[in-house]
């Protein structure tokens, strides 16, 4: 994620009433189906709306050991 | 050991005896199709062209899929996603797939699947790693042949190794294993209504979802995966296996397709365990001081990623094993090449690098005249110590207390006298038998380490009844984790844990809880379900506070029934009406604060030393094994039965490692394709007497205490069983697994 971004950590300023969807659209994530998203740290679904200083961890599904 | 109570019954127990329990590869549907893989037939080549149209026309057959059928992402991965799901313009080793054959019955599939015509360009294989790492190697990928390599230097070796009184040096190689769970990867998929349903074998749901949903180009809400009972895992299900390939046949053909691989094809196609080439250099002081350590390792992940990264991360990590070196350096490659295709297996990078650290361990005691046991205990490492790559150990670490339980063992305090206990032996034969005991002690990361997201969220909801359901994706692989979720609830609310119930394993119907990897869950889950018990308890005093009109919420605590606050008592029947109470928690694994690589390092750790004895035939060669003890610290005990059946069948899985099993390739073709051929240890090569000392460690951020213990179950056996030879013959086997005639070869050499 953090190669695909370009940083790790970046602050996005959205209108009221967006949702995670808008966030990553935002954050010039295209929009695919492998991108996770943690909103204050519980995973959250495309529609799930923002709250002010919202705290948004973007990752893809990994494991290990 | 018989479960201490009903309670500790493992819950599917009767159910797996009598048979009725489903398994995936026993589910049915009316209408179904059987699908089967046409797989490459050369571990390299390039495909020039693929005919379908022989194997349209056998009668039965419904539909014939290559890569021009996949609609979305035709590749696959945990980390990379590397591999095709559908191979279209090359394959890179014997298991990849080509073309799916969907049709009436198993044999129309086959038949089928035969006619499959493709063709190929046969290439050369790249087999050995160290030659395809050379930057004139055929790129088996665009990125290169190395796929993932650490390098990691802590004060100065030369330096270390120049104060060093011994230094002890060699290189020892570890082959690939297969799992060989009983159940072959196994799976139906089907239309409900307009959501494809995936129920196969698994270990993490959510990202099988995720997975399934890439490649199809859905959504991920028209994905749902449920992953039922399991027969085995071992990690050997942690990456996609059927999942994709029934998903594809559903979706074209919208019709229950049904999947279960033959014994061969698994063995072919599934990951293993990484074969590995690794040198190790240790020097110690006169006392036995660890002063210096160097390590380099070539580990052959074969032709795709999978989890091949971060299981060198954990190479890497426990390289210098549960011990206190100051001068460390690592050099560590994950190659590419087209030996089958590596991945995620118990112990995971632990199990290769303990064979080797373990050997070197009882070789610096020999040439110090120390024991071994001393030796190890002289250097283990304490709480606040700083670990071989140097992050502190923070939390408790146990290691001091399992080599301690180990030598107050039998085994070990009696193994003069066991040694030359050869009674059970005619008077002739005795002098020709030799008995060795050996020790082995380890550290094995918990969780995905730092850097991976790793949380568990889960649900609970309240009935009437009572009856409380859990809801966590995490599944049940064999390893006991539902009964361990039930007797933690039971345990904190006091109701029996038939009143507890579990929907789990399920995208609909549970939230996600993260890998059933690692040795996570337990800790994981154990402590999400704690958290939401909180949650549901306050949710409650907020009931109570509404009912009774009170200004506050109460605090109350579930307890069996009732609700028991500090001045009242309430029936749960007046406050939870049928549609229940519910609750959620996410719980998030503590981790470092320093990241040295993906998973790397950890903060939690299971410890364990393990004891072996040994007898050996020097006539024929013959290796017996009449003893293994097990000193674990998972924490505290959830499970007692489930703690016990991990070991032992970890014990069994390690002798296997270290006696009996290594898939065989020639040239990238497979050569042990089933288990004529592939020996895994029977109930004749595993001793009667297993015993499992709980070396319990209270892990303060653990539930109850608990920690893990399903993967340092296994690691130090086949460690301590190298030793147990050494001990027993004077001969150091340095290359697993040391089968009859590698004893009779090694005694040859030495002159017996």
């Amino acid at each position: 994620m953090r190669q695909i971004l370009g940083r790790r950590e970046l602050e996005i300023e959205l209108p009221a009433g967006a949702t995670v969807a808008d966030a990553l659209r935002a954050a010039g994530l295209p929009n695919r189906v492998d991108v996770w998203v943690l909103l204050d740290g519980v995973r959250a679904g495309r529609e799930a709306p923002l709250s002010e200083g919202a705290v948004l961890d973007f990752f893809q599904p990994v494991g290990g050991g | 050991m018989p479960p201490r109570s009903k309670e500790e019954l493992r819950r599917e127990a009767a159910a797996k005896v009598t048979g009725v329990l489903v398994y995936p590869s026993d589910l049915q549907q009316e209408e179904m199709l059987w699908v089967e893989v046409v797989r490459a037939a050369h571990p390299h080549a390039l495909i020039k062209s693929i005919d379908t149209s022989a194997a349209e026309k056998i009668p039965g057959v419904v539909r014939v899929l290559t890569h021009r059928d996949v609609p979305g992402l035709n590749a696959f991965g945990i980390q990379l996603q590397d591999q095709p799901v559908l191979c279209y313009d090359r394959v890179r080793y014997m298991g990849d797939a080509v073309a799916l054959v969907g049709a009436e019955s198993r044999q129309a599939a086959r038949r089928g699947a035969e006619l499959v015509r493709v063709e190929y360009e046969v290439l050369q294989p790249l087999c050995d790693p160290e030659a395809a790492m050379l930057p004139e190697a055929v790129k088996l990928h665009p990125g290169g042949n190395i796929l993932h390599q650490g390098h990691f230097t802590k004060g100065d070796v030369e330096e270390g190794f120049a104060r060093s009184a011994v230094i002890v040096e060699d290189t020892y190689q570890v082959p690939m294993m297969d799992h060989a769970y009983l159940e072959t990867e196994a799976g139906m998929a089907y239309w409900e209504d307009d959501v494809l349903v995936v129920d196969a074998c698994g270990q993490y749901i959510y990202r099988d979802q995720t997975q399934v949903a890439r490649a199809l180009g859905l959504p991920l809400e028209k994905i749902r995966v449920r992953a039922p009972y399991s027969g085995g895992a071992f990690g050997g299900k942690d990456e996609i296996t059927v999942q994709i390939h029934l998903a594809l046949m559903a979706y074209h053909t919208r019709r229950p397709c049904k999947m279960v691989a033959t014994r061969p094809e698994s063995i072919i196609s599934h990951t293993k365990r990484h074969p590995a080439k690794m040198h190790f250099k240790t020097g110690a002081s006169r006392s036995g001081k660890l002063l210096a350590h160097q390590v380099r390792i070539v580990s052959d992940t074969g032709a795709y990623a999978s989890l091949g990264g971060p299981v060198l991360n954990l190479m890497i990590e426990h390289a210098g094993g549960p011990y206190l070196i100051p001068n460390v350096k690592i050099d560590a490659y994950a190659v590419y090449t087209n030996n089958g295709f590596s991945g995620a297996f118990r112990g995971f990078g632990c199990t290769q690098v303990c064979v080797a650290m373990e050997s070197q361990m009882d070789r610096l005691a020999e040439a110090l005249g120390m024991d071994p046991m001393e030796i190890r205990l002289k250097n283990v490492l304490h709480q606040g110590d700083l670990a071989p790559l140097g992050y502190p150990m923070k939390l408790k670490v146990g290691i001091e207390q399992t080599l301690k339980s180990a030598r107050r063992g039998k085994l070990w305090r009696e193994r003069r006298r066991i040694k030359n206990q050869l009674d059970h032996h005619s008077p002739s034969l005795r002098p020709y038998i030799k008995r060795g005991v050996g020790v082995a002690a380890q550290m094995q990361g918990l969780g995905l380490g730092v850097g991976i997201p790793d949380y568990a969220e889960v649900a609970l909801r309240l009935l009437p009844g009572p009856r409380l359901e859990l809801m966590a994706s995490t599944n049940e692989i064999g390893q006991g984790a539902y009964t361990s979720y039930a007797l933690m609830l039971a345990r904190r609310t006091g109701l029996a844990p038939e009143q507890i119930e579990l929907k789990v394993g399920d995208t609909k119907l549970a939230p996600d809880s993260g890998t059933t990897t690692a040795s996570r869950t337990t800790y994981a889950v154990g402590n999400a379900l704690l958290l939401a018990l909180d949650r549901l308890e306050e949710r409650l005093g907020q009931l109570v506070a509404e009912k009774l009109s009170l200004a506050a919420p109460v605090r109350l605590r579930l307890q069996g029934g009732r609700l028991m606050g500090e001045s009242l008592q309430i029936e749960l029947a007046q406050i939870v009406d049928d549609q229940g109470v519910e609750a959620k928690a996410t719980f998030h694994l503590p981790v470092q604060d320093i990241e040295l690589g993906d998973g790397l390092p950890h903060l939690l750790y299971s410890y364990g030393t393990h004891v072996v004895l040994v007898e050996v035939n020097t006539l024929t060669g013959e290796i017996t094994v009449p003893a293994v003890e097990a000193h674990l610290d998972g924490g505290k005990v959830i499970f007692r039965q489930g703690f016990e059946g991990q070991s032992e069948g970890g014990i069994a899985q390690g002798l296997g490692y270290a006696l009996f099993e290594e898939v065989k390739l020639n040239e990238g073709r497979f050569l042990t394709t089933n288990f004529d051929t592939y020996i895994i240890p029977s109930v004749m090569d595993v001793p009667y007497d297993m015993r499992t000392r709980p070396v319990e460690v209270k892990e303060g951020s653990g539930p109850f205490g608990a920690k893990g213990i399903s993967e340092t179950c296994t690691v130090g056996v086949a460690p301590a069983v190298l030793n147990a030879l050494a001990d027993a013959l004077g001969v150091r086997f340095t290359r697993l697994p040391v089968r009859a005639e590698d004893v009779l070869k090694s005694l040859g050499e030495k002159g017996r």
